[in-house]
């Protein structure tokens, strides 16, 4: 037991620990070129241990810690070692400040990564959201009108689609059965007189569009977009097959692909393909009909935002960006609050422990050159811990300085004068 | 000492526990929000009023046991699934322009998607069987071969009629196809055509020629491919493709393709051309110095002539039948040169 605890508390384990943070914070940052930022987070820091780096391409088959592993054994080496040696005296307590505000930034940032959510708000000039959207993360949603106004949303992870086999739940009279899953796909028009293979089902979307595997990717500036291939079976048989794209419920990636129809075909034709791809896709169950669509997660807020104009400045004479800014109205009857907000670079607006941030601007030339902007909704519970940890820090390393300056003073004044 | 490795211990079973029961389970989750507005049809910029929605040809049939009617897709006016132990497949009935003295092209196309080389205009013969399609004779094109691995087949009944190609098609696994051609050929003969809807379709029709709105194919649909050119396989959204002769190491292409509106007129469809050649966009006027007729006998059929050096572009927009069908002949200039008059003939002709 002895020897457990002596472990904890040893400085070799800090040094360690350390150590092997730094190999690994190297190790992930060359990572990154090969399987991108988002792969090399999940696969380095987020993690008990890591099999296996790669390197310039190389794979390289060793065992390392992971950032989590790491992270905890620093937190409870630097506790432990806290208990171990606490003793109470003001020439400590610079000491013991500058490591609470380590262990509070260190909690902080395991709670970063736990608990913090970043989606996105896309909308045209004169739209409203109450919702804003994963930018990596994809559900099945089911939705069923409950009354006038309201419908009810069951939605499905995309990770649970990715497990396969069946899926039940007491609110869906009817099973989903995952008979395919690609977590990236491609889609292609069944163009006129090109439609060599059957469909890969006769329901819906797959009328008039191909969707096929494509390779994960991982870079930045590249996005993943899956398709399930689903089967709903009710208690009185199978409702059919049916391909449900992500590409159709993601908005962003819609306009991708309108614009890349656009290119080969002009404006007016990739407008009906984008429709045909939009259309809704129906099923229904115990005489309720259910609207599904694989879409990027959506948090639905307790508040409305509705954009009411989008600016993009340049610096005179040229086409380089100087400012985005997006005026919103942020809407909140619970609050009876109905004020005009300015987002831009700099200036986010933090409101119910979400800030938002001005991330994209663009125009949709389907609605006269109507701009478009997109803000990144970012929800972190433990934003001020860094903030925090790091002046707790600075006190008590200010502390301990000036503890010493003043005993030195104070030495130094208690000499005898030279005669 | 005791107490305090005690505490030590809680202390690394807590963070230990945080970290299991915080990694969340992905979960299904119900929620009630309000119902999210009618989306707006999308509306292309300065086009107020849709086109008019084409009027699909009225089609009766006898439905053979073991198909099942689906949907029909944008273009055909009915579609089938046949699925047995023996595999899958899907028939189609489907209305095109007049594409007779094409054949060649059409049987090289499907040719083409099972992975067979094209055949010449010549040996076409060969290769139609006469069949009965809805009271009228048409013919019977037969082919089969892989795809992705496997067998497939494929059986096309083409019957023109009332300036009209019709094409029935049964296409999928092998085996099936070969064991549904029996049935296939005896539900050809009970298709049956409305005389009303082709009626409609000449009365919504507005761009065909003069005197080709009746039950005449329009004059001069006999043409074949021009000499040296090789067809490849269409991209997305294109009917036809070939590679014309090399001049000097110049190459070219030409493409075809047809769409059920006129893609946002000329200007648009020419600026979108100058952007692929790497040129501005021009206005109206602009656009004047750039378009000629194709056919001094068909006003609303142009030629568009583009030159970027080295790069060049030919290209040919031609209403025919409520559908428009666009050529476009582009790669270096001397080839593109070299084959203008072949091309201006094959857009004008073909079909």
């Amino acid at each position: 037991m002895n020897a457990i605890w002596k472990f904890f508390t040893s400085l070799r384990l800090t040094v360690a620990c350390l150590g092997f943070g730094i190999i690994l914070v190297w190790i992930g940052t060359v990572a990154q070129a090969d399987e991108g930022l988002y792969q090399a987070q999940a696969r380095y820091f987020k993690q008990w241990y890591v099999w296996g780096v790669t390197l310039w391409g190389n794979r390289i088959p060793i065992l390392l810690p992971g950032g989590y592993l790491l992270g905890v054994l620093l937190i409870v080496n630097l506790v432990a070692a806290h208990i171990k040696r606490f003793e109470w005296a003001w020439k400590k307590v610079g000491i013991h400040l500058t490591h609470a505000g380590v262990v509070l930034m260190l909690i902080g940032q395991l709670f970063t990564d736990q608990f913090s959510q970043e989606t996105q708000m896309r909308f045209s000039e004169g739209e409203t959201r109450s919702y804003s959207a994963s930018g990596m993360e994809y559900e099945l949603a089911f939705i069923s009108d409950l009354d006038a106004k309201n419908a009810e949303v069951v939605a499905v992870p995309a990770a649970m689609l990715a497990a396969g086999g069946e899926i039940r739940h007491e609110k869906l009279p009817f099973t989903i059965r995952v008979k395919e899953y690609w977590p990236n796909s491609d889609p292609s028009f069944r163009a006129p007189m090109n439609s060599k293979d059957a469909p890969l089902t006769d329901k819906g979307v797959a009328q008039h569009f191909d969707f096929k595997s494509s390779p994960e990717k991982h870079s930045m500036d590249e996005k993943n977009v899956p398709t399930a291939v689903l089967e709903f079976v009710s208690p009185a048989g199978s409702l059919g097959t049916w391909v449900a794209p992500g590409w159709a419920g993601d908005e962003a990636m819609v306009v991708a692909l309108r614009r890349s129809y656009e290119r080969q075909a002009g404006r007016e034709t990739a407008v009906k393909i984008a429709s045909q791809l939009t259309e809704p896709q129906v099923i229904e169950a115990n005489g309720r009909k259910y609207t599904f669509s694989l879409r990027p997660t959506r948090a639905y807020k307790p508040f409305s935002v509705t954009l009411l104009k989008t600016a993009h400045d340049v610096y005179p004479g040229t086409e380089i960006p100087k400012n985005f800014s997006s005026r919103v109205r942020l809407e909140n009857p619970g609050a009876g609050e109905n004020r005009e907000v300015d987002i831009y670079m700099n200036n986010p607006l933090r409101y119910e422990g979400l800030t938002f941030y001005q991330y994209q601007m663009d125009q949709d030339e389907l609605a006269a050159n109507r701009g478009t902007s997109t803000l990144q909704v970012v929800r972190n519970p433990s934003w001020l811990a860094p903030y925090i940890g790091c002046i707790i820090v600075g006190i008590g390393m200010t502390w301990q300085f000036l503890y010493h300056l003043a005993g030195f003073i104070r030495k130094r004044a208690a000499q005898p004068l030279p005669a | 000492m005791t107490s305090r490795f005690s505490s030590a211990t809680a202390l690394l079973f807590s963070a230990t526990a945080l970290f299991c029961t915080s990694c969340q389970k992905p979960q299904i989750r119900v929620y009630t929000v309000p119902k999210d507005p009618p989306r707006e049809p999308a509306r292309t910029a300065g086009t107020e009023q849709s086109a008019p929605e084409r009027v699909k040809p009225k089609v009766t049939w006898t439905l053979p046991e073991g198909w099942i009617e689906t949907p029909p897709g944008e273009v055909s006016v009915a579609a089938f699934a046949v699925k047995t132990d023996a595999g899958e497949a899907m028939v189609n009935i489907t209305p095109l322009p007049n594409l007779q003295g094409n054949e060649a092209m059409v049987a090289n196309m499907y040719r083409q998607q099972v992975g067979l080389p094209p055949i010449q205009q010549s040996e076409i013969t060969s290769v139609l069987q006469p069949v009965e399609v809805a009271g009228t004779e048409g013919h019977l094109l037969e082919i089969n071969g892989m795809n992705n691995g496997k067998p497939v087949r494929m059986i096309t009944a083409i019957a023109h009629r009332d300036g009209r190609s019709w094409f029935y098609r049964i296409s999928g696994d092998d085996a099936l196809v070969a064991a549904q051609k029996a049935t296939f050929l005896e539900f050809l003969k009970t298709v049956s055509v409305e005389a009303s809807s082709n009626t409609e379709n000449a009365a919504t029709a507005p761009t065909a020629a003069p005197g080709s709105a009746g039950t005449k194919p329009p004059p001069g649909l006999n043409a074949a491919t021009p000499a040296g050119w090789t067809a490849v396989a269409p991209g997305q959204m294109q009917v036809a493709k070939f590679t014309v002769p090399e001049r000097d190491g110049a190459k070219a292409e030409v493409s075809v393709s047809v769409f059920p509106s006129d893609s946002g007129g000329t200007l648009a469809n020419v600026n979108r051309w100058r952007q692929q050649l790497g040129q501005p966009a021009v206005d109206e006027a602009g656009l004047a110095a750039l378009v000629s007729p194709l056919d001094p006998n068909r006003p609303d059929a142009l030629l568009v002539s583009l030159n970027h050096e080295p790069r060049a572009m030919l290209g040919a927009i031609v209403p025919r039948a409520s559908q428009w069908w666009f050529y476009k002949l582009v790669g270096d200039a001397p080839a593109v040169s070299a084959e203008r008059e072949a091309f201006i003939a094959f857009a004008k002709t073909n079909p």
